[in-house]
């Protein structure tokens, strides 16, 4: 087998998993807190890399940069007081339904303002070239794409684990009542914790922009494999999420070589496998949608 | 301090808690005594907020209906709760679970500010075990987290909600004994849940007694200890 080939499989496959895992962790901490499945999170996803698109466009690529996903936290805290709100507390299929409702609303939005044709990011000139090692070439943009995941991942671990807002964030996962009767205000922690996973997904968005075709429909395939790696690293734990996104990102990235064909249901596979092991998942604290007391 | 005037909670159509009036002089700990299921948890989760009590009732904290506010901010009134069971956050250290008790908000007139070396000065086993997993603490251990857990955010009032059910009798008795300095030397006022305990009943400055929903005997612990016939009816003893 060729090994520079495998090289840049595996080098995509890092990189695939660092943005799925980026998605997968707003996608967890809403999920955990807010015990709500966000539906919209991949349409969120899809804003933030429309919004990088046309800002960068008018502007300038680094106020794109930061204006993108403020913007997409912005419409995910209106997401929230408007819609998710209301749901809180009830049957999670409320959630699930009011939040698929929104996203195929809005990505009818996004149709009728972008239109349906598919665009795409070009590479800003200080992320232009090749890295070369050997004979083996590897895009730099796409390098510092990843290094930038790999920081907003590093980022969301230090402040979940080191401060006590992730305590409190964390506690909540396993035992909302209890956080209230410890004094804090849970629907804003709720809030909050919606918008900070609407910002990731917002991150995600400029992230995924120049890696994929922009169109209406780039959510969706981020949120699937972003719900399973969710559900594979274990919900609330960052570490798991990060480590189950690389896992599923390079292993689908190899799989080209062995079965080219069936590259889309490794995700599926692996999150049954690790299921059927591990019902929290790999580094699980709470079950899905349920809370654990021992 | 706190003063509960014709409560009355339901779960959905039940009824569990009717016209239940008790109160907490400030620096007293009250002991409410009563069997599996007469309404103990529910009398404190009513105070909390977490069950909250419907029709005329009134709940007085310092001065102020509290009744109908949501948990948080009764809790941040000063009020601590210490739930049973034990409910520690399992995957955060001992360090972390107390982290969850601070408050950001809360301007407190308690005498202590409870902060990390504090708490380890009154539960030196925390601070040995202060980066361990909450979940592979000892039912002791857990059960002097729970309340130190509270204690960090600096109550003036604590409820304590069966705290030495489980524990083998000695540590039982440390939990009990530690109550008593958290009113002695911290000057809490303490509201403490039991089945019954001859030693609460000993520390207690007045008890009252539940069943069915409804309070059955309010006074002094000399009186409660007095009348074996009430013990004997009431709290099996
Ligand atoms: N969440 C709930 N939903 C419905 N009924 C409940 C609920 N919690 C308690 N009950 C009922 O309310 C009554 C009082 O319960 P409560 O927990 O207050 O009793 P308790 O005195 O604390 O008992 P124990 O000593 O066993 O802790 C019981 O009959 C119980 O079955
Ligand atoms: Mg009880």
């Amino acid at each position: 087998m060729n090994t520079t080939l495998c090289l840049a499989l595996l080098f995509n496959g890092i990189v695939l998993g660092l943005i799925w895992s980026v998605i997968a962790i707003g996608f967890s901490l809403v999920l955990g807190v807010g015990q709500t499945i966000n539906f919209a999170h991949g349409l969120l996803f899809t804003f933030g890399a429309y919004f990088f698109f046309s800002i960068s466009r008018n502007t300038s690529f680094w106020i794109a940069v930061i204006a993108a996903p403020i913007l997409v936290a912005i419409m995910s805290l209106f997401l929230e007081v408007v819609l998710v709100r209301r749901v809180y507390g009830q049957d999670p299929l409320f959630g699930l339904l009011i939040t698929f409702g929104f996203a195929i609303a809005m990505e009818e939005v996004i149709r009728m303002v972008w239109g349906k044709a598919a665009y795409s990011v070009s590479t800003p000139i200080f992320a232009r070239g090749q890295l070369i090692l050997g004979n083996f070439v590897y895009s730099r943009f796409r390098i510092l794409l990843a290094l930038f995941a790999l920081t907003i991942l590093l980022l969301v671990l230090w402040f979940m684990s080191k401060t006590s807002f992730g305590a409190i964030v964390k506690a909540g996962m396993f035992n909302s009542e209890m956080i209230s009767a410890l004094g804090h205000n849970l629907p804003l922690l709720r809030t909050l914790v919606f918008v900070m996973g609407g910002l990731l997904a917002g991150l995600a968005g400029v992230i995924g922009a120049p890696l994929w075709s922009i169109k209406s429909g780039m959510g969706t395939d981020v949120l699937m494999p972003g719900f399973i790696i969710a559900l594979i690293g274990g919900l609330g734990s960052i570490k798991g999420t990060i480590i189950g996104g690389l896992l599923v990102g390079i292993t689908t990235s190899l799989a080209v070589l062995v079965i080219p064909r069936f590259t889309d249901i490794i995700p599926y596979v692996m999150l049954i496998a690790v299921l059927f092991y591990k019902p929290k998942g790999l580094y699980g604290e709470v079950t899905i949608l349920g809370e654990v007391r021992e | 301090m706190l003063s509960l005037e014709k409560v009355n909670s339901w779960y959905g159509e039940a009824q569990v808690l009717r016209n239940v009036d008790l109160n907490v002089k400030e620096g007293e700990i009250v002991a409410l005594f009563g069997r599996n299921g007469v309404g103990k948890t529910t009398t404190l989760r009513s105070i909390m907020g977490l069950t909250p009590p419907l029709g005329k009732g009134k709940i007085v904290f310092k001065d102020e209906n509290i009744l109908g506010l949501p948990p948080y901010k009764i809790a941040n009134k000063g009020i601590g709760f210490v739930p049973e069971d034990r409910r520690i956050f399992p995957y955060l250290t001992v360090k972390r679970n107390l982290d969850t008790g601070k408050k950001s908000t809360h301007k407190s007139n308690s005498k202590t500010k409870w902060d990390y070396q504090k708490v380890f000065q009154l539960f030196p086993k925390l601070e040995i075990l202060q980066d361990s997993l909450g979940k592979n603490l000892s039912g002791g251990e857990q059960q002097m987290l729970t309340i130190a857990r509270t204690l960090m955010g600096n109550p003036e009032l604590l409820l304590l909600d069966e705290p030495s059910e489980g524990l083998a009798p000695l540590i039982a008795r440390d939990v009990i004994n530690l109550v008593l300095e958290l009113k002695k030397e911290y000057g809490l006022s303490i509201l403490i849940i039991e089945q019954f305990s001859p030693r609460v009943l000993e520390y207690a400055d007045r008890c009252y007694v539940m069943d069915m929903g409804k309070i059955v005997f309010c006074g002094c612990s000399e009186d409660l200890r007095k009348d074996v016939k009430l013990q004997k009816e009431l709290l099996g003893v």
